[in-house]
């Protein structure tokens, strides 16, 4: 159990640090309003890229990633998706685990006897439901 | 005494030696019993399994678990819900703490590193409250 946790944890924080520190770099911003927020960057961040701007507010060293310039079309600052996204991803991450944790005793497929346990799916379904609408419709 | 599978015509002290030298051997014993002489057997056995209907009180009392229909048959399904039950509270475990350490170190090192969460409160109460315990609740279910 104990190799379970720490590899998981291990993955999972690989994953997550990959995407915070280089969400810039990887996650894709659709929305030609949002690659372009009200305040530039300081720092050399891809403005016109057509990935998301960083939802980080410092830089490793502690100076402010962004310079506030007031003006253009009324789009919030922190209008960055880039939070949402590791948000997402977090509980995707424990998605994931949920189903992994059903099985305990190193069994190679994850998936066998899914659908059988009618409660676990119900939950399973409600979770990734409640998750779509806090992601979508939510601040 | 590994190879032994059956023996006959044993009294109650036989089943008390049997008891004491399998546990010496570091094995764990399960033990039926309806007398009251079967009562040492069944209190010095790991678990001892009593015979609800033509048990004594004496060995009722002695016993961890009382068979209430006197079928041996039950003795397996006694041990397959407890495996079940031990193997859902391994899962439940294992999910909430993996859950836990993440945020926590997700948490700590992001604070560390930005000087602000990248998780923030509501996002963590969510995840901790709603999907810590509905996903807990389906792993205890299996």
């Amino acid at each position: 159990m104990a190799k379970h946790i720490l590899y998981m944890s291990l993955f999972q924080m690989i994953v997550l640090f990959i995407f915070l520190f280089g969400g810039e770099y990887m996650i894709p911003e659709p929305d030609e309003r949002l690659r372009y927020p009200q305040y530039r960057a300081l720092v050399d961040s891809p403005v016109d890229s057509k990935f998301v701007f960083p939802g980080r507010s410092f830089t490793l060293t502690g100076e402010p990633l962004y310079k506030k310039v007031i003006g253009l079309d009324g789009i919030d600052g922190d209008a960055s998706r880039h939070m949402t996204f590791i948000f997402n991803l977090f509980i995707w991450l424990q998605i994931v685990n949920m189903m992994a944790s059903r099985k305990i005793h190193d069994e190679k497929n994850l998936c066998d006897g899914f659908f059988s346990n009618p409660a676990f799916l119900v939950i399973w379904v409600l979770i990734v439901g409640v998750n779509f609408l806090i992601i979508q419709f939510t601040g | 005494m590994t190879k032994m599978r059956v023996m006959s015509r044993s009294r109650p002290e036989d089943k008390y030696l049997l008891v004491t030298g399998l546990m010496n051997m570091n094995q764990v014993v399960a033990v039926t019993g309806d007398g009251t002489n079967d009562a040492p057997a069944l209190s010095k056995a790991d678990v001892g399994f009593g015979m609800a209907i033509t048990g004594t009180d004496v060995c009722k009392m002695a016993a961890d678990i009382i068979i209430m229909d006197d079928s041996f048959t039950s003795v397996v399904k006694a041990c397959k819900w407890g495996r079940n039950i031990y193997d859902n509270i391994k899962r439940f475990l294992q999910f909430q703490l993996t859950v836990n350490v993440n945020a926590l170190i997700f948490t700590v090192i992001g604070a560390v590193l930005l000087k602000e969460s990248p998780l923030q409160a509501i996002q963590l109460l969510w995840v901790n409250m709603i999907m810590d315990s509905l996903a807990s609740l389906a792993l205890a279910t299996e």
